[in-house]
Order: C-alpha cells, then structure tokens, then sequence
C-alpha cells in the first residue's frame, strides 16, 4: 500500500542531508580555520545558484533522469546525457571511497586498538547497509542525526571558548572531496516526495535554496562548535561527525544515475 | 424439511456434544423445535423472547400469523439451508423449526449468552485521572465501548470471520473521512488473507498482520483501554476488535506512541511535555548507558576524568571478573529474578521482586563478587527500562547486543550498533507509514504531540502521516 519508491526525499530531508553533507567534510579534513569551512560553502552556493538559474527554465517536476541529465549536458542528448551520467557515478563513487578512508582514519584516531584494515571493512558494510535500504532511509537518518545538535549545543555551552583563525586548508588531498559538488547536483535532481507529510508539490527552484542553506546551516554550526572548542576528546561531537560521515557515504551510494 | 428429520440431522452433526440440546414444544396441531446449545445461548432470551410470545399468541388462539412475527427478539434471520443452521447454533444462536409457517427451513434468533465480566479499570494501564473503564472478552461490547465515545455516523465496521474451525468474530473500526482508505483496505485485506484453524486471541491476529514474519519492533499496536483506541481512531488510525479478548489492536503504530499516555492530556502541557521528555531520556538510559558505560570503562579510560576512572578502580580492586562479565552478568541474573517474580504467584512473586535484588546486590558487594558503581548503572538501565511497556522486551535484547559490541570494539562498536539499528528504524514502515514518524521524516503536526505536547486547541490538524492528507480536527474537511 502507499507505494514509497526508495529514493525519495522530502525538502527537510535535502535541508538536513545538505547540511549533513558539508559538516561531513569540515568534520573529515578537522577544518579548524574559516578558509576550509567556507571553499565548500562556495562550492555549494555556486552549483546552487546554477540550479537557480537553470532550474527556472526546467521542467515544473523535474523529475525524470533524462530531463537532469539533459539540464547538466545543457540540453544535448544522447552522448553528452551518458557522459554526464558517467562522469557524475564515477566522482560519487570515487569520494564515497575517499569519505570511508578519512571516516576510517577518524575512528583509528579514537580507537587505535583496533586495526585500520578492520575498521575499513566494518565501516564499509555499514555503509553498504545504508545504501541498501536507499536514500529514502538515509534522508530520514538526516533529520534523525541533526536532533542531535541541539543537545551537544546545550552540551558545548560549557566548555571552554577557543579563537577561530583564519588558516589554510590542513591537508589538500582531503579537501577533494569538499569541493566536488557530484551529490549536491543530484540532490537537487530529486522529485520531494508528497506523499508522506508533504500535502503540495514544491517549486523546483527551491531546491537549490533548500541545499545552499543546509550548507550554510552547516558551516554555522561548525563554527559554533570550534568557538566552544569541540574537537575529537568529545564523544558527543564525535558520535554527530560520525553520524553526518554515514549519511554523507550513504548519499553518495545512493547516487544511480 | 420435515422437523423431525432435521432434528435427527442435527443431532447427527453435533453427535457426543452433551451441551447441544432441542427443546420441542407443541401448540395444537402445531410443533416446533428449538436448536441451542447449553450455556452459550441464554435460557432467558430464549424464554423471553420466544417461548412466551408464541405461547401467549397460541393461548390467545392468534394461530393464523407467522411464527417469526410472534418472535420479540429484535435480531432474527431466516435459514435457507442447513449448513447456514449449524453456523447459527454454532455462533450461540438459538435455532426455530418445524411448522414455522415460513418459506425457509428455519429461523435465527440472537440468544447468544453476553454474560461476562464488566468493563473494570486494565491492570496493565493503570491512569489516576481518566475513566476507569476497560474492554472486556466480548467483542459485541468493546465495539459498543467505543461506540459510546464517538457518537458519529462516520464510525464505520467491518466484519470478518477468522480461522477455518474458531470461526472468530473480528471487526475492523475506523472514522470515514480521517482514516486513509489504502490503509483500511490493507488492513481489510490482511484480516481476509489469514489462514488458519482458529484464533483464539488478538496476538494471533497480531502476528498474522503485522509488517514481516518477525519485526524486532512491534509494528501494531494494542490497549485494553477503550479512551484510548477511540483517541487512536480518531488521528486516522484502524482498530481491530477480536472476540474473546480484552486486547483491541490499533494500526499502523508509531515509535512515538510508546511515549503517550492518555493522562497526558489530562495535565498542563508544559507538565506533560516535561514528563514525555523524561521518558525519552529513561529510554535512552535504559538502552545506552549499559554499553556507553562498558565502551567507556574498558577501551577509552583515558578521555575519562581521573577522578571518575579511580573511583570506579577503587571500587572493583580484587573482584574476580573482568568489568564486561560484571556488568554482563549482573544484568542476566537481574532479568531472571524479574522472571521469577513474574511467573510466581501474585503474592510471593511481588516479595521476590523487592527482596530478591536488594538482598542479592546488598551480599553481592560485601562478598566482593561485584561492585557498588557497576550495581547502580545496571540497577538503573533496568528500572528505566520499565517506563517504556511496549519496547521492554525488545529492549532487554537489544541491550545485551549493545553491551557485547561496545565491550569489543568499544565506542566505536557503540557507534555501529546505534547506526544500524537506526538504519532499519529508518527504513522501516508500519502498514505503509513511517516508524520514526513525526520527526524522521518530520510531520510538522504530528510534532506537536510528540516529546513536547502543545495545548490541546493548538492540535487542529490530524498527523499528515497517518491520515495521508491534511484534515482538520474540527470539522473533518481538508
């Protein structure tokens, strides 16, 4: 009953699981400094604006594989749409491995009982775990994850204020994967699902918007995090990076163009 | 049919049955014969209802009217074919044949014996304030119960006979209108589709339909209380009435049910929203501390303030198991003396329960065996387990999988456990609506009574998950 396809996702959904995607990023490199936090902010807004603009010109529903992939080949057929298509499976495919790597090396920080080899392949599982039951369920983790926030706030309000400055970025080969937008496009390919708690179809245009101010929500928080001095000794900050680092493998797995 | 022969046809079919009886009754010229079964059908109906009106009509020489006007029972049916006369006596009808005056082969009258005990408060949903009203065994009843809460047309019935030999009544409620009708179909269609020899309560009803052959999480929901399904029904919710049990099934059912009791919305809704957020936390302290305490203690004793960690040490120095054997330990001896304490009779089981504990932890710690901290983490995961009835087991099990894991792999094993199991809570539906719903994904009326629980008044909209739609509370209209 109901029919629910797997892949679908409400807008609080794209709102959390776009802020969950960039917080991923900043907590995977340990952005300490403003510069890191902000290039894939501007990454985020620049594909957004993108979508804004061309999304305008689209299709009301925008649902259709063929219409995303014609509106990222700018319209040509055929050709350019697969090679769109398999350039975008390819980049996701290739940071998901690179997001379970820094994921991975982010648990052996904490537990360097364990060996990283282990910690990799579990991971990897749940990750494939994740993917299996599709983005739907990793959409709802999203809004689950960020419930999380506000306890580790109230949590953070008593540590001690740390200073932010403004640095480079802490380790290049990781930042790869903060500025590749392949998820961002295809979040904002997806049609909001109606019929759970959405009782209208939505604009399109909104869904840039809906993504550019997840990621600004996310950049909000981390630096609140930071100024409150949040960093790997807290398990509470641990456990929600942890948790954004799934949903953000969980994305970019689900990405089937 | 001639009386006689049927009469010989019925006690052929209900042969060695020393409670079916046929009283014969003879008026002039003309005989009747009544099938019945002792005891299910009530000798009173019978006398009221049919023997003195044809008595007194036949006395009064009124011998020219049929037989079923004469009969002042308000429910009666006319019996084409036999197979059709043995349901109705089965069913605790009584059964009119013989020269009954009528183009059938005999007549159904409702004698069935309703005699049971009265609604009383359930044992198990205990409120101060609230009515003190329970269902009872008989579905006839509990659909009244209900029936007498919501005074609308819109409360719709379904019936349904269930199991190849029980043949057991069951009749699915919902209000017209706020109801999703795919979910009242699916639900329909799941009570058609079961297939077996008798249902001899609402857990067997249960199981048939519920979502997957063995969900870990219960995914229908079920009350003694009558307040509480009719509250049910009325956010777009199906109820199922089983005959012969207390239990009233109610779907789909939501993971944030299990934090709302009826007396809630009897307090103010700060007092309330307080209470439900405590027993969110309970939950978590129930399901978590255990496991976060064991991650914590044996793998990651250095992100620990020192003062903790020492007075833990002090406190376990010369105990002759490691602390993931205590804790392991302490927690299946607790939950085999909260079986014992179940299983025994009421009297002796409730001293056990109290005495039990108290005087094992109490000689557990001077015998060195286990230590004071490990006692108050695992007394106080068990006792908040007891705020949440409808996941305490479930609970009890997942528990014991956290504590394995985080013992092994410490807090990241923690972190693995709690994501897949949120994985699957995720992804997990109740007849087509989501489990986490109101907040994953997020129902915006819904919310409002969820942990915190807004007044009343500020409920206009029935939750948008349930219902499919969008409808307000008032006047039942999108």
């Amino acid at each position: 009953m109901m029919p629910q396809g797997r892949s679908k996702i409400t807008l609080f959904q794209l709102f959390f699981l776009s802020f969950s995607y960039v917080f991923s990023g900043l907590f995977l490199i340990g952005a300490r400094s403003l510069l890191p936090m902000l290039v894939p902010l501007g990454a985020v807004l620049l594909f957004s604006a993108l979508g804004f603009v061309f999304l305008d010109r689209a299709p009301r529903t925008f649902a259709e594989k063929e219409r995303f992939l014609s509106f990222l080949s700018f319209g040509k057929p055929h050709f350019f749409a697969k090679f769109f298509a398999v350039l975008l499976s390819l980049t996701a495919a290739a940071e998901a491995l690179l997001s379970v790597v820094a994921f991975s090396f982010s648990v052996r920080k904490f537990s360097a009982f364990l060996p990283f080899w282990f910690i990799f392949a579990l991971l990897f599982l749940l990750v494939l775990f994740i993917a299996w039951h599709g983005l739907t369920a990793v959409g709802r983790f999203s809004e689950l994850t960020v419930f999380l926030v506000l306890p580790l706030l109230f949590w953070l309000v008593f540590w001690d204020f740390q200073p932010l400055d403004i640095g480079s970025f802490s380790d290049s080969f990781y930042t790869y994967f903060l500025v590749t937008p392949a998820p961002v496009l295809y979040l904002l390919s997806m049609t909001v699902c109606e019929s759970t708690v959405m009782p209208k179809p939505i604009h399109t245009r909104i869904f840039p918007l809906v993504c550019f101010f997840g990621g600004c929500a996310a950049v909000l928080c981390m630096i609140l995090f930071r100024i409150y001095g949040a960093s790997a000794d807290n398990i509470f900050f641990l456990f929600f990076g942890w948790m954004a680092s799934l949903i953000r493998v969980g994305v970019l797995l689900s990405v089937r163009v | 049919m001639n009386g006689e022969r049927l009469k010989e046809k019925f006690f052929s079919v209900f042969s060695d049955m020393a409670d079916f009886a046929v009283r014969e009754l003879e008026f002039g010229k003309t005989k009747l014969y009544i099938a019945y079964f002792v005891g299910f059908s009530s000798r009173e109906y019978m006398n009221k209802y049919v023997i003195e009106p044809i008595s007194r009509a036949y006395a009064a020489k009124e011998t020219s009217v049929s037989i079923s006007s004469l009969i002042t029972n308000i429910k009666i049916e006319m019996i084409r074919d036999f197979s059709a006369a043995v349901d109705a006596v089965l069913a605790g009808n009584a059964v009119l044949f013989g020269d009954i005056r009528e183009d059938a082969l005999g007549i159904s009258v409702f004698t069935k014996n309703d005699a049971g005990r009265s609604p009383n408060e359930p044992d198990t949903e205990n409120v101060i304030r609230g009515p003190h009203e329970g269902f009872t065994e008989s579905g006839e009843n509990n659909v009244v119960l209900l029936r007498r809460r919501i005074h609308s047309q819109r409360l719709k019935r379904k019936s349904f006979s269930v199991g190849d030999i029980s043949k057991t009544d069951i009749s699915v409620l919902y209000m017209e209108g706020i109801a999703n009708e795919s979910l009242v179909s699916e639900v329909c269609k799941r009570i058609s589709d079961i297939k077996t020899d008798a249902v001899l309560d609402s857990g067997y009803v249960e199981i048939f339909i519920q979502d997957g052959k063995a969900p870990f999480y219960p995914t229908v929901g079920n009350s003694e209380r009558p307040d509480k399904v009719a509250a049910k029904l009325m956010e777009g919710r199906v109820a199922v009435v089983v005959d012969g049990s207390p239990v009233v099934l109610t779907a789909p059912y939501l993971f944030c049910e299990a934090l709302q009791v009826t007396e809630d919305y009897a307090k103010s809704p700060w007092y309330a929203s307080f209470i439900r957020l405590l027993r969110f936390v309970s939950y978590l302290i129930a399901l978590y501390l255990p496991a976060l305490f064991i991650a914590l203690f044996v793998r990651h004793k250095e992100i620990l303030p020192e003062y903790l960690v020492s007075s833990v040490s002090e406190a376990r120095e010369k105990l002759p198991f490691s602390l993931f054997w205590e804790v392991l330990v302490i927690f299946l001896i607790f939950e085999a003396v909260r079986e014992v304490g179940l299983r025994m009779p009421k009297a002796i089981g409730s001293a056990i329960g109290l005495v039990g504990p108290l005087l094992l932890g109490d000689s557990a710690i001077k015998a060195r065996i286990t230590s004071a901290p490990i006692l108050i983490v695992v007394a106080l995961a068990a006792v908040c387990n007891f705020i949440i009835p409808p996941y305490m087991n479930t609970n009890i099990l997942y528990r014991f999988f956290m504590i394995v894991i985080s013992g092994a792999l410490g807090f990241f094993g923690f972190f693995l456990a709690i994501a897949a199991s949120l994985t699957m809570l995720c992804a997990k539906n109740s007849f087509g609506v989501p489990y986490l719903s109101p907040f994953a994904p997020i129902d915006p009326w819904g919310l409002r009574d969820f942990i915190l629980m807004m007044p009343l008044p500020s409920m206009k909209r029935v939750p948008i998950s349930i219902a499919g739609k969008s409808i307000k509370r008032t006047d039942g209209k999108k």
